[in-house]
């Protein structure tokens, strides 16, 4: 008798325990799945913002709008580089201004 | 043990046969014997009622399980899905993107007081006529107040609080580059679906929303921006009715940059009908004249017919075929190197490499180059070369140029395989495209081609050559004029020049052609170290060479730092 009770005891236990447990784990989620959701829609945002943004940026950077502001606003007359003067890379170009610097000191 | 006694228990206590309950459950037997309902009845209700529980058991399971719909990712992502993709250039730079937009619609049955309503509409707008307006909700019926809304007019709309304005959401597509790519992108209609240019060709692929990232084209923003500016400007110089400008790879044949003036801005919807306004590169059908000699040359070299220093002996000044007179612009010696004959550009010199050449072959070979044929492109408005009979004096005319038509576009895509060591190549706008170069046929050999290569850095270089004004420092130039007269509308000027850069090791095609241009006295020329001005004459050495070689000043430093070639030798060595 006293077997049976506690069979039926624990089950009662573990079915109590389960009759609590899912419905908070459940809430849990459910509010783990809103903040998550809350921030997939901040990031949908983030994107929307980012691709006016960036296309505002393409507009405003446009070959033609920038030569406009530059003629507007700028005074000096831009040339042409000569094909001497382009260097693939930084090191290049500073190697290239230490002879020079080095060419003035000297004549001077 | 235990159950023993129980038993014995039972046994000792029992009063007579039968138990207590005997009689009752007997009853009950008996009640049940008497009623109508039948087992299987029950059966029957009892498997319902557990088949039904069953079902809703299994479906409270499910639903408990699924993720609720009401947060569903993919319904609040579906609202910014994009209908058509990205065009961006060869470098990512973005050519054309959809964006949400509105159109502000009225429902006149929602607006109680209207006059009221025309009332506020005018203080918001006042470019709406009221009278319009009052005539429109009179009609009761759904109509559109305004489209394409900007985000002030909406909110402007919206803080008018009426029922009766309806905000309809739709996708527009801007090009934050305005006209610069006009004649390669095309426009879409109102339902996002492509009707010219690129937008009509890669309409599907567009439209495809399994795919996310973008249509590579490739073109490059910055060059089709300097060559648009030197061109807009020899319109201006050169009072051109037309202008065009091509940069092409001569290996891939990928287009770096098409320009075609006069254009417009894709952004604002027109009806255009000026003939002036169709894409001048791969719409315009032009007799191109003199850029023809070059194949004749070409072929004459690839058949060893003769070699770039043979001299052609006895050169007529005039040779009459049937009864129409050929002659040259100027008066050429009597003897000419074959190389002389395309450096000088003599139409009887090449008239008579063409008859040494023949009528079949010659045909064969422009055949071969593609130039008269619709050529396969990914732009919808193509020209089609006019198609001709090979009759009597038309081997002497095409062999110089003449009578015989083909887009700027196959022109320049012929010039890039005698350029490139001699093999087609199909010109593209697709960055992605396979090129597939296990098929690469070849109409010259590398030989012929390297000669050919040499000559045209002739044209520019030698005294004679007509395309001097293309001769910048660093580029080795080399390249081909073209003067033909157009009889269509009054007797005008079609100039051509392409070139080839580097000559030594080519990279590129450069094709300027501009539609009837005129002298221009008050540009002043650095004819080989020497300023001359108030210059009178209009062949294309004199306009189309002079805008090539401006461009190729302005783009050779962008192409060279993309170009190590270009660097190795005329960087690293200057250095060193």
């Amino acid at each position: 008798m006293l077997r049976l009770n506690r069979k039926k005891l624990t089950i009662l236990l573990i079915y109590a325990s389960f009759f609590i447990a899912i419905p908070i784990i459940k809430n849990e989620t459910r509010l783990i799945e809103k903040k998550i959701q809350n921030h997939k829609v901040q990031i949908i945002l983030s994107e929307k913002n980012l691709s006016e943004a960036y296309l505002e940026f393409q507009y405003l950077s446009s070959p033609e709008i920038l030569e406009n502001k530059v003629s507007e606003n700028i005074d000096t007359d831009y040339n042409n580089l000569s094909i001497s003067q382009i260097y693939l890379n930084f090191h290049d170009f500073v190697d290239e201004q230490k002879k020079m610097t080095k060419i003035l000191i000297n004549e001077k | 043990m235990k159950n023993k006694k129980k038993k014995d228990f039972i046994h000792q206590n029992q009063k007579s046969f039968f138990f207590e309950d005997f009689l009752e459950s007997s009853q009950i037997q008996r009640k049940i014997n008497k009623s109508k309902i039948s087992d299987d009845r029950l059966y029957f209700l009892f498997s319902i009622f557990f088949s039904l529980i069953v079902i809703f058991s299994i479906s409270i399971f499910f639903i408990s399980i699924k993720p609720s719909s009401f947060y569903d990712y993919k319904d609040i992502n579906q609202s910014h899905l994009k209908l058509r993709r990205d065009i961006v250039d060869r470098n990512g730079d973005l050519i054309a993107r959809n964006i949400n937009s509105y159109h502000a619609a009225i429902k006149p049955n929602l607006i109680k007081n209207k006059d009221n309503f025309i009332i506020k509409i005018k203080l918001n707008f006042p470019e709406i006529s009221s009278s319009e307006l009052k005539k429109n909700l009179d009609k009761k019926k759904y109509f559109y107040f305004k489209k394409r809304l900007t985000d002030e007019e909406k909110n402007k709309l919206w803080s008018l609080g009426e029922k009766g304005i309806i905000i309809e959401p739709f996708q527009s597509r801007v090009y934050p580059h305005g006209q610069l790519f006009s004649h390669v992108l095309g426009q879409i209609d109102d339902d996002n679906y492509g009707i010219s240019g690129v937008e009509k060709y890669f309409d599907k692929d567009l439209r495809n929303n399994k795919l996310s990232n973008p249509l590579f084209l490739t073109l490059d923003t910055s060059v089709q921006f300097l060559i648009k500016t030197e061109l807009k400007k020899a319109m201006s110089d050169f009072k051109a009715n037309a202008a065009g400008g091509l940069l092409m790879d001569v290996k891939s044949g990928q287009v770096l940059s098409l320009v075609s003036l006069p254009d417009y801005n894709v952004n604002i919807r027109n009806d255009i009908s000026d003939l002036r306004y169709m894409n001048q590169i791969t719409k315009g059908v032009y007799e191109l004249g003199s850029v023809f000699k070059t194949f004749t040359l070409a072929l004459a070299l690839e058949e060893n017919i003769l070699s770039p220093e043979t001299i052609i002996e006895n050169i007529p000044n005039e040779v009459k075929c049937s009864k129409y007179p050929i002659r040259d612009i100027h008066e050429f010696p009597k003897k000419l190197s074959a190389e002389d004959i395309l450096i000088r550009s003599s139409n009887i010199g090449s008239l008579m490499i063409g008859q040494k050449v023949g009528k079949e072959k010659l045909k064969n070979f422009l055949e071969r180059l593609g130039l008269l044929k619709t050529i396969n492109f990914e732009l919808e408005e193509i020209g089609i070369p006019l198609s001709f009979n090979w009759e009597k004096c038309k081997l002497e005319t095409v062999s110089f140029g003449h009578g015989i038509t083909t887009t700027p576009l196959q022109a320049a895509a012929a010039y890039a395989s005698l350029a490139n060591g001699g093999y087609t190549v199909n010109p593209t706008l697709d960055l992605k495209k396979d090129l597939n170069t296990t098929n690469q046929k070849f109409i010259i050999s590398k030989k012929t081609s390297d000669q050919i290569n040499r000559i045209l850095r002739k044209v520019v270089t030698d005294k004679e050559g007509t395309g001097s004004f293309a001769d910048i420092f660093g580029y080795n130039v080399g390249g081909k004029t073209g003067t033909a007269k157009s009889y269509t509308n009054g007797n005008k000027n079609i100039n051509t020049f392409i070139s080839v850069f580097p000559t030594n090791q080519p990279k590129y095609v450069l094709l300027v052609i501009l539609d009837d241009p005129k002298a221009a006295p008050h540009i002043t020329y650095n004819y080989r170290g020497q300023l001359i001005k108030n210059i009178s004459r209009n062949e294309a050495g004199w306009n189309s060479v002079y805008v090539a070689g401006k461009i190729i000043q302005k783009i050779g430093p962008i192409l060279a730092i993309n170009n190590n070639e270009a660097y190795n030798i005329h960087v690293v060595k200057k250095n060193n």
